[in-house]
């Protein structure tokens, strides 16, 4: 069995799970605090990947990576990149697809904390990053666990964005629910069975892990405040 | 002094509440804000702290200005000299109560302070717990103390024992005041319990409706049971108040200041100044100071 697929799934998941943090944080903090009336926007447009078909995504970012496309031109003839059939593509359109799976749980997590947690870190005089970073985030890591691990759980299982902007090239974009796609077209089920079976002990691992230990996690907190 | 001349508008349509109060307090006293819940009181707070911006007005404390819209100044919370104490504690929860006075002090605070703030509140054993294994007792206490730490000019009290049980409150009560000694923040707290203010405070402010309604001595406001026999005749009256159908009179009797509640009905004209018939009957004595 060739496993070039699987690790390069899990590259692609790690990759982008990594982005997602560093954008999802941030725009779910904005996002729990903004009295801003363009919020629900911002939540309506992060929230399409879950009720979209990913080929639309898939389609449009193709559309937009196009070097016939205004952005896919000037990253083609100013910055040297081409996103259509390349793994930096399917980095950027995982992150846009998996977004809402960051960002909810987080989003959730820092909404549900005391209001006056902030602001008690305020009056201390900490500036809002030092809040995120030594008040804020360090009580919602069971949001935070399950942000990173359905991040990296749903990119995992992408298929059609990945075929849409990727393609099928082997050792750059042909990941492990392509391959399978692959394997069953050419009738090769034993390979495809391999491929499927190792996705699907791999993502109920990973939930698995999402519940045992959040679960450890409140049941310990629980203690504490007894 | 604290001074503050503020105006604010908070939600709309029937929900529509304005705040619109102006004081002038003495820096270094502990005032209480006293009044009906929606009255304002914790707004008020919210705005001296920064953590909301007027419409309009300004805050100055012993002439640093805070805010001033007129002239465009705002402060952020951070850049306020503020300590804030909240009805619900607000430690931080995944810090100990060592880590959070350390988290709260500036980088160059020696370490002896913050014993000395953890022994001034009995909380040297419990230094290294996290807030959850601690009584709310014990939690309010570590709050005080960490907001202590900074040596604010400003400390807000928002009804901050109002959760606990009378024997905490009590003793609570005693760290307030052994603290404020020691430090001298000008301290403004929120409260419904008038024996609390009455034992704690220097000035009461009450507020009704988004409005400072007056600023007055807790006896003042909450009149005592205390009653006194007056001798008949005439005396004369330094100052008078009307509150809430009460006429509050000081005069002199003897070699004495005496405060006392009238019946406001039974003297409509009555000002300052004016001399009044007392006829030998017993009155309710808010306070009596010997003159000089």
């Amino acid at each position: 069995m060739n496993y070039a697929p699987i690790i390069l799934s899990f590259q692609l998941a790690l990759v982008t799970t990594f982005c997602l943090l560093i954008i999802g944080i941030p725009l779910a903090y904005w996002l729990s605090e903004t009295r801003s009336k363009a919020k629900p926007v911002f939540e309506a447009a992060i929230s399409l990947p879950l009720v979209l078909p990913p080929t639309v995504i898939g389609f449009y970012l193709l559309l937009v990576f196009s070097p016939n496309s205004a952005i896919g031109y000037f990253l083609k003839t100013y910055l040297d990149l081409e996103l259509i059939f390349s793994f930096t593509g399917l980095i950027i359109g995982s992150i846009i697809y998996s977004l809402p799976f960051m960002v909810h749980p987080i989003q959730s997590g820092l909404s549900n904390l005391p209001n006056n947690l902030a602001e008690a870190s305020y009056v201390l005089g900490k500036s809002r990053w030092t809040t995120l970073k030594s008040v804020l985030l360090p009580n919602i890591k069971p949001a935070l666990f399950t942000g990173i691990v359905l991040s990296f759980a749903h990119t995992l299982g992408e298929f059609g964005v990945v075929l849409m902007i990727g393609g099928n090239i082997p050792g750059q974009t042909r990941v492990a629910s392509i391959a399978i796609y692959d394997q069953v077209e050419a009738m090769n089920y034993a390979a495809a069975h391999h491929y499927a079976f190792v996705l699907l002990v791999l993502s109920f691992v990973i939930l698995l892990l999402v519940y045992v230990v959040n679960g450890h996690y409140f049941k310990n907190i629980g203690r504490a405040r007894i | 002094m604290l001074e503050f001349e503020l105006t604010k508008h908070f939600g709309k349509g029937k929900r529509r509440f304005s705040l619109d109060v102006k004081a002038a307090l003495p820096t270094g006293k502990i005032i209480g804000i006293f009044g009906p819940s929606g009255a304002g009181k914790s707004s008020l707070l919210r705005l001296l702290s920064g953590l909301e911006k007027a419409d309009n007005g300004f805050i100055k404390i012993k002439n640093e200005v805070w805010s001033d819209t007129n002239k465009k100044i705002f402060l952020k919370p951070q850049q306020r000299a503020v300590g804030y104490l909240f009805q619900s504690y607000s430690l931080f929860p995944n810090m100990t109560v060592m880590e959070n006075l350390t988290f709260a002090a500036e980088k160059d605070t020696p370490f002896s302070k913050l014993e000395q703030l953890l022994n001034a509140t009995q909380l040297t054993e419990k230094k290294d717990q996290y807030p959850a294994s601690l009584s709310g007792g014990e939690q309010q206490r570590a709050a005080l103390a960490r907001a202590l730490i900074r040596r604010p000019s400003l400390l807000l009290l928002d009804e901050p024992l109002a959760a606990l049980d009378e024997t905490i409150r009590t003793s609570l009560q005693s760290y307030i005041l052994s603290l404020h000694k020691r430090f001298r923040p000008t301290t403004l707290l929120v409260s419904h319990d008038r024996e609390e203010l009455a034992k704690l405070c220097d000035l009461v402010i009450e507020m009704e409706e988004g409005k400072i309604t007056q600023t007055v001595t807790p006896n003042l406001l909450f009149g005592d049971t205390q009653t006194i026999d007056l001798t008949s005749g005439s005396y004369r009256i330094l100052t008078l108040i009307r509150h809430k159908g009460q006429l509050i009179v000081e005069l002199v009797s003897g070699k004495q200041k005496i405060k006392l509640a009238l019946n406001s009905a039974s003297w409509p004209d009555l000002k300052s100044g004016d001399t009044i018939q007392l006829t030998g009957t017993t009155f309710n004595l808010l306070s009596t100071n010997t003159t000089s």
